[in-house]
């Protein structure tokens, strides 16, 4: 009997379509994990920057509100202590300087700014003791100066609301990346599969069911055959040793 | 027909592709890691798993009978198309699953039509993913597969029959090794020149590897929306010009002029009629131009005029104006260079110059066979007598295509686009033009058309790209015996 170098390939081969196949899986998993975090942190910071947004408007708009309750006093002639107003208007520039300190650079604060700035002229007239009831340079000059900082404040507000619409959109569209990979690898993963039935069935299954069947008629009929097998790994070597055996066979009778 | 093997072919192609997505990966971190560098590493990553997979299981084997290197030929076209809309749809922005499969033939092919309305929003790197594609779908993706299978022992030519025009393919005498390291050689040498040129005209390196790899492969992928009018500047236009202009060249032809060979531009038949239509259709548009003053000055007609025609005339598709709203009989040119476009043996699509000056020759032939019923009369290119079967299957081919432009226009038309833009998608897309008209001309893009008509010019741009009967063939697989 001749010697045959045995192959070691049935193993390895489909070790290695597990591994691949595992992996992809695993890939995909990580993927989806991953770009899943990614978009909750960014749905939590985009809602902690709304919620912040949203309580420096408010706290901007009670200070204009009791600075305007305290000028409205004054203007009535009012007796209120310096100290009053003074820790009022320490207040009123201190949250206003913090939500410019937060949205001075992007530009969001112009508005605001400017209305502050106007009301604040406007305010000083009051404190200086140059108005005293005169109702049209209170209709006209102050509490117009005082709609513009309010209007500016609650237009801040909505454009808070609508970048929380623009960061929605972004959010819809991280939401569609973080599921792509995903779907895309799981897509190949069962084209992968698909593949590996066809080739596992092709290589090995349908062989092995050849030479089944053809040894079936060999040892039942004496009939010789032939098996017609390609490959490189052990089902070579077992057409191989199929074939040998039967021309031993052969000889024999 | 045994489809481990096909299979084992098609993957090999894949690792192709797997291999300039991990460069364009490598590009995003030349650039800072921008957003491009996971969805290509996720796409390289996905293709290699794909394409390597086959490879394990099944062995070599080089003898491929003419079916399945068919469809090996196809498989390659469609799925590298598939595997290239991967780091497209990772990536997200404009690409929904329509579009990215729009972009990704549409490079592939090297139509060069885009659904990318602020092509600047894209990262470097999938800038660069989108040339390539242009770049390894302009030696086309089988030329890799002839250069793999090679390596792998003797092959015969079965490969290079859907890929090249059949017409290209009688022009060489040579072996298959020899022509793929031939059509390689001049590929990769024309496009390191032209980035070079390119660089010296005034573009930055990424830019000029770009537009070079669009360009060499007549694709017209740009990394700027207003295309080469955004440069405004007359030496880039000069040097694409000259590029795009040799780039239609059977490159068979350019090799040999290079060497000093006899077949060369100067004797090939089909190349000058090539370069002559050029610089008289040229010529005629720049004149039209001047005498309706769309430009002030000669020198400006001649500028945008040459420019556009050469680009059209060689399915490239750069612009430097919107020729949209030129005369009608510079449209009409125009029109013409769409469907005739340049020499087989090149990267360019349409019906090819070949076609045309045999398709030509084979009507004067039966004029005088009618005039002198008893005579012998041969059609002859470059002093070969052509097949009276060549003629026939040349003639045929042009009315398949325009059955086919025509039928695509009328589907087009039927979702209620205008006609001229229905007309100019579908012979853009058959012709792997690029920009038509109306709605899809020169300086526009194909967003604003519907998903079903995207995917309508993306099957005219295959089947183009594929010389129509490759892709029919693969179609009625099943009672080809």
């Amino acid at each position: 009997m001749k010697q045959i170098k045995l192959a070691r390939g049935i193993r390895n081969k489909i070790l290695y379509g597990f591994i691949i196949l595992g992996c992809l899986l695993f890939f995909s998993g990580m993927i989806s994990f991953f770009e899943l975090l990614r978009l909750s942190a960014s749905t939590k910071v985009i809602l902690e920057n709304s919620r912040t947004d949203i309580e420096i408007s408010d706290r901007m708009l009670s200070a204009v509100n009791v600075y305007d309750a305290l000028m409205h006093q004054i203007l009535n002639e009012k007796e209120i202590p310096d100290s009053l107003v003074l820790m009022s208007k320490d207040h009123l520039d201190s949250v206003f300087y913090e939500a410019f300190e937060r949205f001075g650079p992007s530009g969001r604060m112009d508005q605001i700014m400017f209305a502050k700035n106007g009301y604040e002229i406007v305010s000083d007239e009051v404190l200086n003791d140059t108005i005293f009831n005169d109702i049209d340079w209170i209709n006209d000059i102050y509490k117009t100066t005082y709609y513009d900082l309010t209007l500016a404040i609650k237009n801040f507000m909505l454009s808070t609301q609508d970048s929380v619409d623009n960061n929605t959109l972004i959010l819809q569209s991280n939401a569609y990346r973080a599921i792509m990979p995903g779907i895309i690898t799981l897509g190949i993963a069962i084209i992968i599969i698909i593949v590996f039935f066809g080739l596992i069935d092709l290589y090995y299954i349908k062989p092995v069911i050849k030479i089944t069947k053809g040894l079936e008629g060999y040892i039942k009929n004496r009939i010789p055959f032939k098996p017609k097998i390609e490959g490189t790994d052990e089902i070579r070597d077992l057409r191989t040793y199929i074939e040998e055996l039967i021309s031993n066979g052969e000889k024999r009778d | 027909m045994r489809f481990n093997i096909i299979t084992r072919y098609i993957g090999l192609v894949l690792m192709i592709n797997a291999v300039f997505m991990f460069i364009s990966a490598g590009i995003s971190v030349i650039y800072g890691i921008d957003t491009g560098f996971y969805p290509l590493l996720m796409g390289a990553t996905l293709t290699l798993a794909l394409g390597s997979f086959p490879l394990i299981f099944v062995d070599a084997d080089n003898s491929i009978n003419s079916k399945e290197a068919y469809v090996i030929v196809v498989g390659s076209w469609v799925i590298s198309c598939l595997v290239g809309t991967f780091p497209y749809l990772i990536w997200g922005g404009e690409f929904g699953i329509v579009n990215a499969w729009f972009e990704s033939v549409s490079g592939f092919t090297t139509t060069g039509s885009t659904i990318l309305e602020y092509i600047e929003d894209l990262p470097n790197s999938l800038l660069f993913w989108r040339s390539s594609t242009h770049w390894l779908g302009g030696i086309g993706v089988m030329m890799f597969v002839l250069v793999v299978i090679p390596s792998l022992g003797r092959v015969k030519m079965t490969l290079s029959n859907v890929q090249m025009s059949s017409l290209a393919k009688d022009n060489f005498n040579y072996k298959t090794q020899k022509i793929i390291q031939i059509l390689l050689s001049v590929y990769v040498g024309l496009t390191f020149a032209e980035v070079l040129f390119l660089r010296f005209a005034g573009m930055d390196w990424f830019d000029a590897i770009n537009h070079s790899f669009s360009n060499i492969a007549t694709g017209g992928f740009s990394t700027r929306t207003l295309s080469i009018a955004y440069y405004n500047n007359k030496w880039i236009e000069i040097v694409i010009t000259f590029f795009t202009v040799v780039a239609g060249i059977h490159f068979g032809v350019i090799f040999a002029t290079l060497t000093g060979r006899k077949s060369n531009i100067f004797n090939s038949e089909v190349t000058k009629f090539y370069l002559y239509s050029l610089l008289i259709g040229g010529s005629f548009t720049v004149l039209c131009l001047w005498l309706s003053n769309s430009y002030s000055t000669l020198w400006e007609a001649m500028r945008y005029g040459y420019f556009q025609i050469v680009s059209i005339g060689t399915t490239t598709g750069f612009a430097t104006t919107d020729s949209n709203i030129w005369p009608p009989f510079a449209v009409i040119i125009l029109i013409y260079f769409s469907f005739t476009c340049a020499c087989s043996g090149s990267t360019t699509g349409g019906l090819k110059a070949d076609r045309i000056l045999l398709s030509y020759k084979s009507v004067m032939a039966r004029i005088k066979q009618l005039q002198h019923p008893n005579a012998i009369i041969r059609v002859k290119m470059d002093k070969v007598t052509v097949e009276d079967n060549t003629l026939s299957l040349v003639n045929m081919f042009i009315v398949v295509y325009i059955i086919f432009v025509l039928a695509g226009s009328l589907i087009i038309s039927a979702t209620g686009v205008d006609l001229i833009t229905s007309f100019s998608a579908a012979f853009a897309s058959m012709g792997n033009v690029g920009p038509g008209f109306g709605m899809v001309s020169s300086l526009s893009n194909y967003s604003e058309l519907s998903d079903f008509v995207k995917i309508i010019c993306t099957l005219l741009m295959l089947i183009g790209r594929l010389e129509i009967f490759g892709l029919l063939l693969i179609a009625m697989i099943r009672i080809w015996k």
